[in-house]
């Protein structure tokens, strides 16, 4: 299957790795380009890639655009964007999916804005129409927005979770299409520096236990009561948006359309009135018990077991019935 | 040394807080928002504290330039009374509905008649949208390097120093003028509003700026000028709802610590 007016996908590599939303996109992603009857390509940049190529190729990619050297090997705005535009203009994708990570979403928008093609954040869900536009499905007042997307490509970008990563076939045959690339000569721009960090997020995107805290829980002192109910469950300790922009947990822990999306076994909420910005990002917990004092929030229709009371009263106790020793 | 010139692009959202307000009319596909009170999107105030931090070290002027509806005007009477010199408004129906691609293309084509500033910032995200769109796109709309998501600033010797949040950590980036910048909330933490600066402001400048002003289309702007279009909108099925647990808390809490304990015993976590 060609390269050409095809559809792409941004396969992210950091420290070596593929990021996880790269594979995912590719198992949509092939999905999408079989129900188009297209190629499905696999666009790759950074340093050593020939092993990264071949996991593309096992997870449904046709082709993989390699573009291989040193100077790519840490994402790049000033080196990056020039070469992805360049293969677009030279093979004319018909769709482009990235990852909304931090270099997928700048990657996306900067490219979009030099081709003049529109980009949709956000997508929770794709569908061809009858005349082969791709529909995006993207969560908001309570249901879906449904877009469009203008030019050549069609852009989207898609949080991480969103979709599963495919079974890997390694007897799966593919292309792989090396594409030029000289560092410029003067660059404007340049990393001095660059620091692996796991992140503060600890570990909210694997976890199987998570428990949320939200605007109802007050204040800083009573945010104690989330980190110790966590700790004594085992569980990762998640946030809406108040409690970050009120400074009792950082950014990294926000769940949602503009945070983290989890993936979580068990769901404890408490003190979150249920907005579809936070539980978009929230995907199917088996269980999934909320706490919050208004018995009217929108959280109890998506809940499985509710409980109505003023958190304060229901955290001490159950910290402790959940501590060890507790009698659990 | 040229005194350096900066700018700020601000954009004006309804409150966060009053965020369940706004709705869409399911078969007119438009988002109803009027009524609700605006602020000055959160992170943007971060980046104008940026600005105005780095005229107050290094001289220079800063500029705010804001798109949107009437409403907006407050939002940059406040830019103004937190340290920004003068700004400019661009008003105007043909603006309306803009995607992140038009308002890049009108954003950057105000910064080119600006005569291009030495440094722009932009918050990282919009708490309205949230595509984190913007800032990117008007770097290439003017054909300048951006950083995006910086977290850390530093402005010595006529370069920028910039730590910016990767996807494998954080990098330390060094870059010359003229560069784009977006900033995340870690950045520093905004002054508050004073009286006598409020005072003060008012005697500054707000230029308003029409498509015309421009020297854009109107097919280039607004909703026209837009890469992205919504053409429907479906609900979602009404939830099943939670079963209710009744007791006093005690009684509560040990019910929750059996059901965890339970469904761990499942063997399913
Ligand atoms: C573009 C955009 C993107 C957004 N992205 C996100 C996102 O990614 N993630 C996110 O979370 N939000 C996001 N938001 C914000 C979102 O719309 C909601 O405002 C937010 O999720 C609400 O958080 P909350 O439930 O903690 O607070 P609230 O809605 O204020 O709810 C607090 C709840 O706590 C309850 N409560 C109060 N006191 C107590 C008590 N003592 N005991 C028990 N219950 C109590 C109240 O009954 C209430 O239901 C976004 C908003 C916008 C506009």
């Amino acid at each position: 299957m060609s390269v050409e007016n095809g559809l792409w996908v941004f396969a992210q590599a950091v420290e070596g790795k593929l990021l996880p939303v790269s594979l995912e996109l590719l198992g949509e992603g092939r999905r999408l380009a079989d129900r188009l009857d297209v190629g499905l390509s696999a666009i790759l940049i950074g340093h050593n890639l020939q092993p990264l190529a071949l996991e593309l190729i096992a997870c449904g990619a046709d082709n993989v655009l390699v573009a291989d050297h040193a100077k790519l090997y840490h994402y790049r705005g000033e080196l990056y964007i020039p070469l992805v535009e360049k293969m677009i203009l030279r093979y004319r994708p018909e769709i482009f999916l990235f990852g909304a990570t931090q270099g997928g979403k700048d990657l996306a928008a900067a490219t979009a804005a030099r081709i003049g093609a529109g980009l949709t954040a956000h997508c929770v869900a794709f569908e061809i129409d009858e005349h082969k536009v791709l529909k995006q499905l993207v969560p908001a007042f309570g249901g879906h927005c449904v877009f469009r997307s203008q030019g050549n490509p069609q852009m989207a970008t898609v949080a991480p979770g969103v979709f599963t990563i495919p079974e890997p076939d390694y007897e799966r045959q593919g292309k792989i299409i090396e594409i030029d690339f000289s560092p410029p000569a003067e660059p404007a721009t340049k990393i001095v520096e660059f620091k692996t960090e796991k992140g503060s997020a600890g570990g909210l995107e694997e976890a199987e236990v998570i428990v949320a805290g939200g605007a109802g829980v007050g204040n800083a002192e009573n945010w104690q009561l989330i980190e110790k109910l966590a700790h004594a469950l085992n569980a990762a300790v998640g946030a809406t948006r108040p409690p970050v922009d009120e400074g009792w947990v950082e950014e990294e822990k926000m769940i949602g359309q503009s945070g983290r999306n989890v993936r979580p076994k068990l769901y404890l909420a408490v003190g979150i009135s249920g907005d579809q910005l936070h539980l978009s990002g929230v995907q199917n917990p088996e269980l999934f018990i909320a706490i919050n004092k208004d018995p009217k929030a929108n959280i109890f229709k998506h809940a499985h077991f509710g409980v109505v009371e003023d958190l304060t009263k229901i955290l001490p106790p159950l910290i402790e019935l959940l501590s060890p020793g507790g009698d659990n | 040394m040229k005194s350096l010139k900066i700018a700020v692009c601000l954009k004006s959202v309804p409150d966060p807080k009053q965020w369940h307000k706004v709705t869409i009319n399911p078969q007119t596909k438009t988002i109803q928002k009027e009524g609700i009170p605006r602020i000055i999107s959160p992170l943007d105030r971060h980046a104008l504290e940026a600005a105005v931090r780095l005229k107050e070290a290094h001289g220079g002027s800063v500029i705010v330039v804001c798109m949107g509806s009437p409403g907006a005007r407050e939002n940059i009477q406040e830019a103004l009374a937190l340290g920004a010199d003068e700004a400019v408004f661009l008003s105007d129906r043909a603006f309306g509905g803009a995607d992140s691609l038009a308002t890049a293309r009108a954003l950057a084509a105000a910064l080119k008649k600006l005569g291009l500033p030495g440094l722009i910032f932009c918050g990282a995200v919009s708490y309205y949208g949230s595509t984190g769109q913007v800032g990117p796109q008007i770097a290439q709309f003017l054909g300048i390097n951006h950083f995006s998501a910086v977290r850390f600033l530093d402005y010595k010797g006529g370069k920028l120093y910039a730590e910016i949040v990767t996807d494998g950590g954080f990098a330390l980036c060094e870059g010359k003028l003229p560069l784009l910048v977006t900033v995340r909330r870690e950045i520093n933490k905004p002054r508050g509003l004073r009286l006598s600066e409020a005072i003060k402001a008012r005697k500054k400048k707000i230029w308003t700026w029409s498509s015309a002003d421009l020297g854009l289309s109107s097919d280039q702007l607004g909703l026209k000028g837009s890469g992205i279009q919504m053409f429907d909108f479906l609900p979602l099925p009404e939830a099943q709802g939670a079963e209710i647990l009744e007791g006093g808390p005690q009684e509560i809490a040990k019910e929750i610590a059996q059901k965890i304990k339970k469904y761990r015993q499942g063997g399913i976590l």
